[in-house]
């Protein structure tokens, strides 16, 4: 491939996957300014190796995986640092990443709180206009597991937003606590 | 409480997925459910908000620019990826070369701590070499 055409059909796969890239990031990462820095690594990845591309996969299946691996490295790295900084100090002292529990109705602090798997499979399908075909190429996942992950995140979902709703409701209110007094 | 034969239906029915002869028995049953029509609801609501929360984000204007900055860059930068596997290679012939030698030493116990060290040395840097081999060119295996 020469370095004219190498550069076009390049262009040509930036036009077509760099917002389905992103979006699979967003959903591996969880965090916008994340996922744009691992579009642009997963990129210049698939600008080096695109002309030792030798088509044993399809082109999506091959960005895709390359997409995948970046943003699981990128975790990887993240989950790595909170580690040491963990051994590193009093645990007490460093702010959990964690959703926080009193996050009411909150429907992204509930997402967070799912299992990553399911998550993933939720936040894709909705951010690719509720494809089962398209979450399952881009996390390169058969059908069928796409669709019972899918089905335990909503299961799981409703019960803990029906349980934040319950806390809230069971919660006492500061003004009857103030008159208990 | 949904009847657990009907959980999935309903989220098949919420998706668009179910079936019209599914579709149909559903619409039957939860005509006579109040446990599965409340799931129904509940299913349908959390579908709606999903579909309002979830919306699709945007890449920043300057996505290709910065893209196209860095890979000027790397077109400017010298063609030295292979250099750390290189050196790797160096290492790990220096530490085979050392290894011959305190086998040839045996059996002076030095030659023992000798050899334990280099298989230490070199299981680290196996362990090593493999992550960064790993991290570096994994998409392709």
């Amino acid at each position: 491939m020469d370095s004219v055409s190498g550069n076009q059909a390049f262009e040509r796969l930036l036009d077509e996957y760099r917002d389905k890239v992103f979006r699979l990031a967003c959903s591996l990462l969880g965090d916008e300014a994340a996922a744009e820095d691992a579009a642009q690594e997963v990129f210049l990845k698939v600008w080096q190796a695109l002309p030792s591309f030798r088509g044993e996969s399809s082109i999506s299946t091959w960005i895709y995986a390359i997409a995948r691996n970046t943003c699981l490295t990128r975790r990887r790295i993240v989950a790595g640092r909170r580690t040491f900084s963990l051994d590193e100090a009093n645990a007490a002292e460093i702010p959990s990443h964690d959703p926080p529990a009193a996050s009411g109705t909150d429907l992204r602090g509930a997402i967070g709180r799912l299992p990553a798997k399911y998550a993933q499979v939720l936040v894709l399908f909705y951010l690719e206009d509720r494809s089962y075909q398209q979450v399952a190429v881009a996390l390169g996942l058969p059908m069928g597991t796409v669709k019972t992950y899918l089905h335990r995140a909503k299961k799981e979902l409703a019960l803990l937003l029906a349980a934040q709703n319950t806390r809230k409701e069971s919660a006492i209110p500061w003004p009857a606590l103030n008159s208990k007094i | 409480m949904a009847c657990p034969e009907f959980e999935d239906l309903i989220l098949d029915y919420c998706e668009g997925t179910a079936s019209p002869a599914d579709s149909a028995l559903l619409e039957s049953h939860i005509a006579a459910c109040g446990g599965c029509r409340a799931y129904l609801a509940q299913q349908q609501e959390l579908d709606l908000r999903l579909s309002k929360s979830l919306t699709r984000p945007s890449l920043s204007p300057a996505f290709d620019a910065r893209l196209a900055a860095r890979i000027a860059a790397e077109r400017r930068a010298p063609r030295l990826r292979w250099l750390p596997r290189i050196l790797d290679g160096i290492g790990y012939l220096s530490l085979a070369s050392a290894a011959g030698y305190l086998i040839q030493q045996l059996p002076h116990a030095g030659a023992w701590v000798g050899l334990a060290a280099l298989a230490g040395s070199a299981a680290f840097g196996f362990w090593e070499t493999g992550k960064a081999l790993r991290a570096t060119y994994g998409h392709r295996w």
